[in-house]
């Protein structure tokens, strides 16, 4: 990885946060969602090359959610960047990727499913994973069922 | 040199005994050629009964060893009353109706399939002379009274009440009857060597050759379409069971299942047995008897429908339709073509 | 009497059809496991197709926030279960990561036999099944017979035939026994000619050629675009694979092939997992005869308590890329389990590859596609 890779990142995307990974390449963290559309716009840039996503999810980060998105360079697969994207955690609210890569169209209805964050543009968000009827989402911390067998503390 | 004496002579004889037997009784003659037909029948019934079962067995047998693994090993030595059990089984069912059948005609299709197969097994020649009906156009018979098999899988199809039965007899019906064509054109070149449609007389111009030799095109396109006719792999298309329907007989169960089932490989049985009297020379063989040659081509045949069912993919259906009119109907043309030129060059 | 005139053929109404929506599954022979499709069909043609599955979600990555770190290992076996090894593989990968902890040549090599067999299990599973879909019912029998001996090596070795909860944190859970090395090279010897068997009974049969040629074209920009990776990547000529790309574990140290085929239908994938056989048993030999001496498991803390962090450690598993992503806050326990299956991403592309095809078609194109359900419901 060039040297000043990390430098070029942090120009092309001043409010955020660029670090890296220990091993796993750059980490970018957004400053806010909606930029996520336009940094992956750039990330696909030739001088960068990530293009491809490999993993996109979402984490409870207990005050807020974040976005997770772990991109692959199709050029040189050794390449790979996470970029981070904060969300409120009242308005649960994203922008979609799904212009963008084809398979952002069942990862969105995953976290959505999972996490309960609304994506503006996907064209049919519902559940995928969990039966239609679901009320909750799962993952998100505060997910209460009563189903949900306590073990004693380990 | 025969070992044994003429199956037909034992026939005559019996029928010579049971019309002496009803003139010592009193009764007229006819009345023992009647109590003879009436036992012919049954004696028929039950071979039919017999051969599905000894074809059954062999199926999963042959098909077993050929994967690897035994087969029925339990019911009876190496399982060989595992069908008597299968069919106690079938027999036993509840039978129901699918309530948007139409009843009727529900009920009549399997019998419809099933006496298909069977009607054609009493023109056949099961020895020199042996042969329920002698008919002059015992080819011709044949071929005809395969039709209501055909219908019995539309009505079948149809009477289910069940839209994709429907599709799969559909399916079915339309295979069955473009594979017609080049079956019945394939024996056209037999029949001309032969010059006569008389089963008795075809096995009988094979004294010599047996017309696989002299017919190898005919009797390949034959096999194809004998396979298909029967809706055996590779062209089991509308039956199968990692598709999407299971055709013509998803309502069907128990004892009506069972006699799809029956017919199924009567079919097949009809169908090996034309074959070996057509190509392979029927009784034609020293030593034994006619009718165990007679069996023994047959078995050939068979197993190599069993050999196709258990090593080939399927078809798709179009590809099938493809096989059909673009493949076989052409070759048993240029083959009629080629036979009939080679006979006025040699005449 | 006199018949009402016909009007001519190409003033005549045009008939009203309607699309007819079909299920396949969730019980259904062919989609390899239960989830269900719903076809839109016009005809012998598919209009549209739909993937529905969750029938088999058991909210792992939730049930992770709930053990510890070694206690998830056994429940990462149930993910993909063909190649249950593989799904270890990657979660210890990330546990190791996040604590820093170096594996033991031993355990690396042990984990590459373990893996490949599980791999070259897996897609004998898959050959098998393959022929079955298509109507070909005995190489199924064949390809399980062969899997007979590898599971026989699993048990010898573990203890169990099917998700084997053998891996752990820093290495492996115990040494090969006595014999297994002989019956392991016995094995591949027996297994040496059997792709060329399966080429004669299956791949090279007409039948099957004309079912699989030109079926189920998948472009390798769209796969890119929907994150499919594995062998279905490589049988539209992307040369993706993690052990060659980005090699992790004893892999740099063996030699392989990574096979691609360029015309992306279902034969390509198809030929490519064939291959893929030929080369696991490769590796196998190949480690086989260079495992080092040594310990098979690091030396970790009685308590696995990793330093607050994130890994996203991934291998190349049968159907494609699988990884976990971890999160620890310091705990015994991951604050967040993310589990990336390749088949959710290669399913995704189904909707599209299945558009216009015949319905004999789809069976062809799921099981060439080799995705296991479990695997995307987690």
């Amino acid at each position: 990885m060039p040297d000043n890779l990390l430098e070029q990142l942090q120009s092309a995307f001043p409010g955020a946060q660029v670090s890296e990974q220990g091993g796993f390449g750059p980490l970018v963290g957004l400053a806010a969602a909606d930029a996520l559309a336009a940094a992956c716009e750039t990330l696909a840039r030739p001088e960068f090359g990530w293009d491809t996503v490999e993993d996109y999810t979402a984490r409870d980060l207990g005050t807020s959610f974040e976005l997770v998105l772990h991109l692959v360079s199709s050029a040189d697969v050794r390449r790979r960047l996470t970029v981070k994207a904060p969300i409120a955690r009242e308005t649960a609210q994203a922008p979609s990727l799904v212009s963008r890569f084809g398979c952002a169209e069942w990862y969105e209805r995953e976290i959505f499913d999972l996490f309960g964050i609304r994506f503006d543009g996907h064209p049919d968000l519902r559940r995928i994973l969990l039966p239609e009827d679901w009320s909750g989402h799962p993952l998100r911390k505060d997910y209460q069922d009563e189903r949900l067998l306590r073990r004693p503390g380990n | 040199m025969r070992l044994f004496p003429e199956t037909a002579e034992w026939i005559r004889i019996s029928r010579e005994w049971l019309v002496g037997l009803a003139s010592s009784l009193g009764l007229a003659p006819v009345v023992g050629e009647a109590v003879g037909a009436v036992v012919l029948m049954l004696a028929l019934f039950g071979l039919c009964a017999v051969i599905v079962m000894v074809l059954v067995y062999g199926e999963r047998k042959i098909s077993a060893h050929m994967q690897a693994r035994l087969g029925p090993m339990r019911v009876g030595w190496h399982g060989a009353l595992q069908l008597i059990a299968d069919t106690i089984k079938l027999v036993i069912k509840e039978s129901e109706i699918p309530s948007a059948a139409e009843r009727g005609l529900y009920r009549a299709a399997p019998y419809l399939v099933f006496v298909a197969g069977f009607l054609a097994l009493i023109a056949l020649p099961w020895d020199r002379g042996v042969a329920p009906v002698q008919l002059n156009v015992g080819l011709l018979y044949l071929l005809a009274v395969g039709t209501p098999g055909v219908l019995g899988i539309l009505i079948a199809g149809w009477s289910s009440g069940n839209k994709y039965s429907l599709l799969g007899g559909l399916r079915s019906a339309a295979q069955m009857i473009s594979f017609e064509v080049p079956l019945v054109l394939s024996l056209l070149g037999v029949v001309m060597l032969a010059q006569t449609l008389d089963l008795q007389g075809l096995v009988a111009a094979q004294a010599r050759v047996p017309y696989i030799l002299l017919q190898p095109i005919g009797f390949l396109v034959f096999l194809t379409s004998a396979v298909a006719e029967t809706n055996r792999n590779p062209f089991d298309i509308p039956e199968a069971e990692s598709e999407l329907t299971a055709g013509f007989h998803t309502e069907y169960g128990g004892i009506r299942f069972a006699y799809f089932y029956l017919a199924e490989y009567v079919n097949m049985f009809v169908l090996s047995m034309l074959g070996a009297t057509l190509f392979f020379g029927g009784w034609h063989g020293p030593w034994l008897p006619g009718w165990f040659w007679m069996m023994a081509k047959t078995g050939v045949i068979l197993f190599l429908f069993y050999w196709f069912r258990w090593t080939f993919p399927r078809l798709r259906s179009d590809q099938l339709m493809d096989l059909s009119w673009k493949v076989l109907t052409p070759l048993a043309f240029i083959n009629i073509l080629v036979t009939g030129l080679v006979l006025v060059l040699i005449q | 009497m006199n018949p009402s005139p016909m009007p001519p053929l190409d003033q005549a109404p045009a008939l009203a059809t309607e699309t007819l929506t079909l299920n396949m599954g969730p019980q259904h022979p062919s989609t390899h496991g239960a989830m269900r499709l719903i076809l839109k069909l016009d005809g012998e043609r598919v209009v549209s197709a739909q993937p529905d599955f969750g029938y088999v979600h058991r909210g792992m990555e939730k049930m992770a926030e709930a053990l510890t770190y070694p206690q998830y290992i056994y429940l990462t076996d149930r993910l993909d279960y063909l190649s249950s090894i593989l799904n270890e593989w990657s979660f210890c990968l990330a546990c190791e990561t996040l604590a820093g902890i170096q594996v033991p040549r031993r355990a690396e090599y042990l984990r590459v036999i373990t893996g490949e067999l599980c791999r070259l299990s897996s897609h004998l599973v898959w050959l098998g099944s393959m022929g079955m879909d298509l109507g070909a019912f005995t190489p199924l029998t064949y390809t399980f017979r062969e899997r007979e001996m590898i599971l026989d090596l699993f048990d010898l070795l573990c203890g169990q035939r099917m998700t084997f909860n053998y891996l752990r944190i820093g290495g492996v859970s115990r040494d090969l026994p006595a014999g297994f090395a002989d019956q392991a090279r016995k094995f591949l010897r027996y297994f040496e000619r059997l792709p060329d068997v399966y080429d004669q009974i299956l791949s090279d049969n007409a039948i099957f050629l004309q079912r699989m040629r030109g079926v189920g074209v998948l472009d390798p920009a769209i796969a890119r675009s929907h994150a499919v990776t594995g062998p279905s990547l490589r049988g539209s000529g992307m040369a993706l694979d993690l052990r060659r790309s980005e090699p992790y574990s004893a892999y740099p140290e063996f030699q392989f092939d990574v096979v691609t085929r360029a015309d992306g239908d279902a034969l390509a994938r198809y030929q490519v997992r064939v291959e893929e056989m030929k080369q696991s048993a490769r590796i196998v030999a190949q480690a086989l005869d260079g495992l080092p001496e040594g310990e098979v498991q690091a030396k970790v803390p009685r308590v696995f308590k990793p330093p607050v962090g994130e890994a996203y450690a991934r291998v190349e598993s049968s159907r494609g890329i699988q990884g976990f992503y971890l999160a620890s806050d310091g705990t015994v326990k991951p604050t967040r389990c993310r589990i990336r299956v390749p088949s959710f991403a290669n399913l995704s592309v189904l909707p599209k590859l299945l558009a216009g095809v015949k319905v004999a078609d789809v069976v062809a194109i799921l099981g060439s596609l080799d995705f296991i359900v479990p695997e995307i419901d987690r």
